[in-house]
């Protein structure tokens, strides 16, 4: 085997595991299955990369026992199972959002917070002689969830499946699970508490920190991965304006141009004269880099200062002086 | 980090022996309780910062702890005895605490006391106070204070105040922020109305005014079935008390003024009597009777020989209020923690009891005391040591063996590593061994056996 070969586990089925090969195909890193009913497939874009299929939770376990260097799971999942070798290398892969919620049946009509749960674990206890009973797959994180909101007399109910339906069928008085919308849960006449949110998921790249440390070849392998997931990620941020403005010459264009923040691009504004049919035209083209969430401002500044025929298109990479998440993740094995 | 007692051992089991001599004296026997045990009977008895450093894992879907303390497990051993029996338990062994920071690495510690179980009254509680405080006369330990408190006399004085379970629960969880200057009743009160009453009290006070209350319990009785193990009643039930909680804020500021009085009260026992006696209003009869029994427990302190320049007795000292129910008391020596314990006559009934049964306790804490005792207190055992050169490891063998038939302890070292103060016998090549100037043979056994039992 390769010294610099990198293998990536992926989810094989489950929420993430569609959006996960999604995710990658729009950062360029295709991955191609040969056998539906095969367990690994390749990565044409990075060709040292292997890819495994398994449950998003045993990508955790083979990442934490390394046997695989890295993978890409929920962060719900690495927060249940903490394991001091497992290392979060990217917490925000930005899709597979959910949230982790304790949950209470809504004919629990006194019932508004934590504090009134309180109150109802101490009921259970003191008059019901018995405990307030919570069904969940995520018993680490609600056990210290409650314990760190003073709630003690609880007995966890492991379950699978359909949890929701717990309260109904009497197995369980509140459940804790995770939910995108919480239809589910209102359709089990279940509400969320609002202070009941354990944690908030999404999909993360994980790492054995031990290997990752042991195999700078593998390493060298994994910052190519980086460099396209991160160069994908800050790209979806922004988008390129070309645009046609007058001016007597480029740099009093450029003076105009990098008189709002919003449009002074990564560096400043790339001007250049246009070769028009009428001498003396006197018109640039200035192509700047500009935030997302400030596309129409920065139109409408350009406009403000004469620009025309804005043309927008989607940055595909952003690539910086190095991977920002290569820099922390060598930063962490240090 | 290596746990503390493992620093010195010997000194640890030296103390245990000693206490458990001590507390034998009181008729209290040994009893071995498990080291792993059912989480919930912890999760019953801890406070809050204990729960935090409770151990717990799963085993075949039950979840366990390590034990963080005896008390819980001797109770119920006591409920599983199924017996109206007096017993008197002493133990020692280790407790096991989490360090959630993660510093220290020191998870485990000795714990050391003794539980008196099926008497209540104030002689219960005066044998097991003295044991506990003369128990550090016998280990050297001559500077001890002990405090004592009184959570029934605290909570007779609240009661007057018509507060319902939860909220007497809460004001007596605060009654240690009363007295601390940086927070005082201004903080309770913030407390009271963030986590108790969730929120503004205006917006609370608005939010269940009358008519939403009757509107959402027709809405909760309209339903034909509940979930999750509760009645319409009781959902019903505690919409009201909801409401009252915001109704009763007005007696919490007033009962936190007197509890505010009682928490000044830190004195020798004469000065703190004489001020409760005028703090008790006259017709709270049942608060009297509770002050009565208090005295008398101090003044059978005095029969065991607790002097009264040792006692200081504060009203509001606070052990767990979750479940002690009658004398607190905590033990310092050297402004350090070295113990503490109490009553607690509700715990069996917790554990599954049909009935209360009195009990009170205490525990040592063994790595605190072991802190305060100097090296030089525990002298290092007498050993032999016995020099050979390889050829004549069968020579030196056999003087082992022949000595420690003696009861002399022996043990075998290469030339040159002799245990520094430990006399030091050499074997030579006819089987012979020299100690100092003298020179012996096997059949001289005897004789070197008793000049080695005479050294020092």
């Amino acid at each position: 085997m390769s010294d610099n070969l990198l293998t990536l586990a992926l989810p094989s089925k489950g929420a993430i595991a569609d959006p996960t090969l999604n995710f990658l195909r729009d950062c360029g890193l295709r991955v191609e299955k040969p056998n539906q009913r095969q367990y690994t497939g390749l990565m044409p874009a990075i060709p040292n990369v292997a890819i495994l299929f398994q449950r998003v939770n045993d990508v955790l376990y083979k990442v934490a026992d390394g046997t695989v260097p890295v993978g890409i799971t929920g962060l719900d999942v690495v927060h249940e199972h903490p394991h001091q070798d497992v290392l979060v290398i990217h917490d925000g892969l930005g899709y597979g959002h959910c949230s982790l919620v304790v949950a209470v049946p809504e004919t629990w009509a006194d019932v508004d917070s934590l504090l009134d749960l309180a109150d109802i674990a101490l009921d259970f206890r003191e008059n019901h002689r018995q405990t307030l009973r919570i069904a969940t797959k995520y018993p680490t994180l609600t056990r210290r969830f409650f314990h760190n909101q003073g709630i003690h007399h609880f007995t966890l109910v492991n379950a699978e499946g359909a949890i929701e339906a717990a309260p109904t069928l009497g197995y369980a008085d509140i459940i804790v699970d995770v939910t995108q919308t919480g239809t589910t849960l209102r359709e089990n006449h279940l509400k969320v508490l609002p202070d009941g949110i354990i944690i908030e998921s999404q999909a993360c790249l994980v790492g054995n920190r031990r290997i990752l440390r042991e195999k700078p070849a593998m390493l060298n392998t994994l910052r190519g991965l980086l460099e396209y997931i991160d160069g994908a990620l800050i790209g979806r941020n922004y988008y390129q304006l070309t645009v046609n403005i007058q001016g007597d010459d480029a740099e009093s264009v450029a003076r105009k141009v990098a008189g709002n923040p919003v449009t002074q691009g990564l560096q400043g504004p790339t001007i250049a004269p246009i070769y028009g049919t009428q001498p003396d035209s006197r018109w640039h083209t200035v192509m700047v880099i500009v935030s997302g969430k400030k596309l129409l401002e920065a139109v409408e500044y350009l406009r403000d200062i004469g620009g025309t025929q804005t043309v927008v298109t989607p940055v595909r990479y952003v690539f910086m002086e190095q991977s920002p998440t290569f820099a922390r993740l060598l930063e962490a094995l240090r | 980090m290596q746990p503390k007692q493992s620093v010195h051992p010997r000194l640890a089991r030296q103390v245990a022996q000693e206490l458990y001599q001590h507390m034998a004296l009181y008729g209290y026997d040994l009893i071995e309780l498990p080291v792993i045990e059912p989480a919930d009977l912890f999760l019953i008895k801890a406070g809050d910062q204990a729960i935090g450093k409770l151990f717990t894992f799963e085993q075949h879907g039950r979840q366990l702890a390590l034990r963080p303390e005896f008390t819980a497990a001797a109770a119920y051993r006591y409920v599983q005895l199924d017996s109206d029996d007096v017993v008197r338990w002493q133990f020692c062994g280790q407790i096991f605490e989490d360090d959630p920071n993660g510093s220290s690495g020191d998870y485990q510690r000795l714990s050391i006391g003794a539980e008196l179980i099926g008497l209540s009254g104030t002689a219960a509680d005066a044998e097991i106070i003295s044991m506990a405080a003369r128990g550090f006369d016998r280990i050297g330990i001559h500077n001890w204070r002990v405090t004592i408190g009184h959570t029934r006399l605290m909570r007779r004085i609240l009661s007057r105040f018509g507060l319902d379970s939860r909220m007497e629960r809460f004001v007596l969880n605060h009654l240690p922020a009363l007295a601390d200057p940086h927070k005082g009743k201004p903080f309770i009160l913030e407390q009271l109305d963030r986590f108790v009453l969730g929120g503004s009290v205006l917006a609370r006070s608005d939010e269940i005014n009358p008519a939403n209350t009757l509107e959402t319990l027709l809405d909760v009785l309209s339903r034909t079935r509940t979930m999750g193990g509760r009645t319409h009643q009781e959902v019903a039930r505690r919409l009201v008390q909801k409401r009252q909680h915001s109704a009763e804020r007005p007696q919490i500021i007033h009962a936190l003024d007197e509890l505010e009085c009682w928490n000044a009260v830190n004195d020798p026992p004469a000065e703190a009597f004489k001020i409760m006696d005028s703090l008790v209003a006259p017709e709270d009869v049942a608060s009297r009777q509770t002050l009565a029994e208090w005295k008398q427990t101090v003044q059978l302190l005095q029969a065991y020989q607790i002097p009264d320049e040792n006692l200081t007795i504060r009203p509001n000292l606070a052990r767990t209020w979750a479940y002690y129910t009658g004398i607190v008391f905590e033990l310092t020596a050297d402004g350090r923690h070295v113990g503490g314990g109490g009553r607690y006559d509700e715990m069996a009934r917790l554990l599954g009891s049909r009935r209360d049964v009195p009990a009170v306790g205490f525990a040592y804490y063994a790595d605190h005391i072991l802190d305060l005792l100097p090296a030089e207190t525990y002298i290092s055992p007498f050993l032999v040591t016995i020099s050979f050169a390889p050829e004549n490891a069968l020579a030196a063998a056999i003087w082992a063996d022949h000595l420690r038939e003696q009861h002399i302890p022996v043990c075998l070292m290469p030339p040159g590593q002799a245990r520094n103060g430990s006399p030091l016998l050499v074997v030579d090549e006819q089987q012979r061994i020299s100690f100092g100037a003298e020179v012996f043979s096997l059949s001289d056994i005897n004789r070197l056996a008793s000049l080695l039992g005479n050294q020092p």
